[in-house]
């Protein structure tokens, strides 16, 4: 599993919510593309159902995870544990 | 070939014209210009935006057809919802509220009943959604806690989203507090201010008469400062009634000072009225006929506070009590349909045994099915796509005249301060 096979998945979990994030790049700011919270939260369980792992409550917090790089680090860290 | 759609409500607004449609919940704001002139062909990329908005549509649809289908799937949308009441009682002792302010509270064997039941029926939903209620939610945050990581796990081992909103007072609700919740998975605050400290004290003292002002403030402040989430919002309701009406544009003002440029903050305004109880007939000469005069205060405001909160007005005003899948659940395990009238026995529903819902299913029938025959004003009506004669069940249940649409009267008034007051909202809906 390579960053761009999660970045892909990331796309789907956020298609799965109704987010287009097709012009999105690694360092873009999830604040600026998943900013309503429901929205946000409802991408984080279908990210989780797609990895089959639990994304840690300390990520809705802006300063553990801004990016969409940080994501990608996490998800690659927890689906390798 | 299209036509309008028939549930396209026109208003006008200096040299625009804003076109809301109830099926689709979608506004669009065109020049005078560009709408009479809208059939020209070269208005052809303006026409594929107003189809995609379904305020043009193809000339055989059945739009009537359609609305039934969204009435249908508001109805019984897939989600559990829940409005939890940890606590009947109260720290503060509001001149408007209806409740009895009782000291019951969830015992630990409610705690109990509420997770059984949602591990034996979460299956049956697609998500969880609990709106955390009272008297005042935060004096039980223990429950709150043992609950809401309850929920978290049971969703999480099945796959399900699980959110939750909080109607609170904010007096407890410190940064810390409000880092817990949103923890717990608590996505938007509802808070209440009523204008500045002078009014406000007035209206929502605590028990022993104090103000709450200073307090509530310090604590939305400590919030903007140090919780640094965006995964919350704070809707800050203000009720206007003639006692405060006068201060409104000075209220406004320091709240655009104070949280306006947080987005996380939004404000929403309603008129105080009579939503049952006795404390109410007490300032009978204070309650405002409507929120017109309101709105058209704040639209004279040069620079207003995000009244986006507002959107959800537009796109449907179905109430949760109308809902199949909707309850609420007062300590002792009580089931009700609604949060008026908590002791109204149409509203005692039963109780949750072994994990079960035990309820009168002829009473549960009164609140969920619409009456067979409709109002006949509701055939041609442009927002019944929003509101389907479902605004308020209980209302219908008692034989009242029915309210049509959440704030009706006031629909252009409302239009024009999503307008008026928010960029956003005209970026993602007017263009």
């Amino acid at each position: 599993m390579n960053r761009d096979d999660v970045f892909a998945n990331i796309r789907q979990a956020a298609e799965n919510v109704g987010v287009t994030l097709d012009e999105v790049k690694e360092c873009d700011y999830i604040n600026d593309v998943l900013s309503e919270p429901l929205t946000f939260v409802a991408f984080i369980v279908e990210l989780e159902n797609i990895y089959d792992v639990e994304i840690p409550d300390e990520f809705l917090f802006s300063e553990n995870m801004e990016t969409f790089a940080d994501l990608i680090d996490t998800v690659l860290e927890l689906a390798n544990a | 070939m299209e036509k309008l759609s028939v549930y396209n409500y026109i208003c006008e607004y200096d040299n625009s014209v804003m076109i809301y449609n109830s099926l689709s919940g979608q506004l669009h704001m065109l020049s005078k210009q560009q709408w009479q002139h809208m059939d020209d062909d070269h208005n052809h990329k303006m026409k594929e935006r107003l189809k995609e908005k379904g305020i043009l549509v193809e000339e055989d649809l059945d739009e009537k057809r359609l609305a039934e289908l969204k009435c249908m799937e508001l109805a019984s949308d897939g989600v559990l919802h829940l409005t939890l009441m940890p606590t009947m009682g109260c720290n503060f002792r509001c001149t408007y509220c209806y409740e009895n302010h009782s000291n019951e509270r969830y015992s630990e064997q409610d705690i109990h009943e509420i997770i059984q039941f949602i591990k034996k029926h979460l299956g049956e939903y697609r998500a969880l959604h609990v709106d955390w209620f009272g008297g005042e939610p935060l004096l039980e945050q223990q429950a709150i806690e043992q609950l809401s990581t309850a929920f978290i796990g049971e969703c999480r081992k099945r796959g399900k989203l699980y959110y939750a909103t909080m109607t609170t007072n904010a007096f407890c609700l410190s940064d810390t507090v409000c880092r817990n919740m949103i923890r717990n998975r608590v996505v938007s605050f509802h808070i209440t201010l009523d204008g500045l400290a002078s009014t406000h004290d007035i209206t929502r003292h605590t028990i022993d008469g104090k103000g709450t002002f200073d307090q509530i403030v310090a604590n939305l402040r400590n919030i903007r400062d140090h919780v640094n989430s965006s995964r919350f919002a704070i809707i800050i309701r203000a009720n206007v009634s003639k006692a405060n009406e006068g201060t409104l544009e000075q209220y406004i003002s320091w709240m655009k000072k104070e949280f306006g440029n947080d987005k996380r903050f939004k404000f929403y305004f309603r008129p105080v009225g009579d939503w049952g109880g006795d404390s109410v007939h007490q300032m009978k000469d204070q309650l405002l006929m409507g929120g017109k005069s309101i709105y058209e205060r704040i639209l004279l405001q040069k620079e207003s506070v995000d009244c986006s909160f507002y959107v959800n007005l537009l796109r449907n005003n179905f109430c949760e009590a109308g809902k199949a899948n909707a309850f609420v659940i007062a300590p002792g395990t009580r089931v009700l349909k609604c949060t008026c009238e908590l002791y109204n026995e149409i509203n005692a529903l039963g109780y949750i045994k072994d994990g079960n819902l035990i309820i009168d299913r002829n009473k549960l029938a009164q609140w969920v099915v619409r009456p067979e025959k409709l109002p006949s004003k509701c055939s041609n009506c442009t927002r019944y796509a929003s509101c389907f004669h479902r605004v308020c069940p209980l209302n219908s249940i008692k034989g009242k005249k029915y309210p049509c649409g959440y704030d009706n009267h006031d629909i252009d008034q409302i239009l024009r301060l999503l307008v008026h007051t928010n960029d956003t909202y005209q970026y993602q809906f007017l263009k």
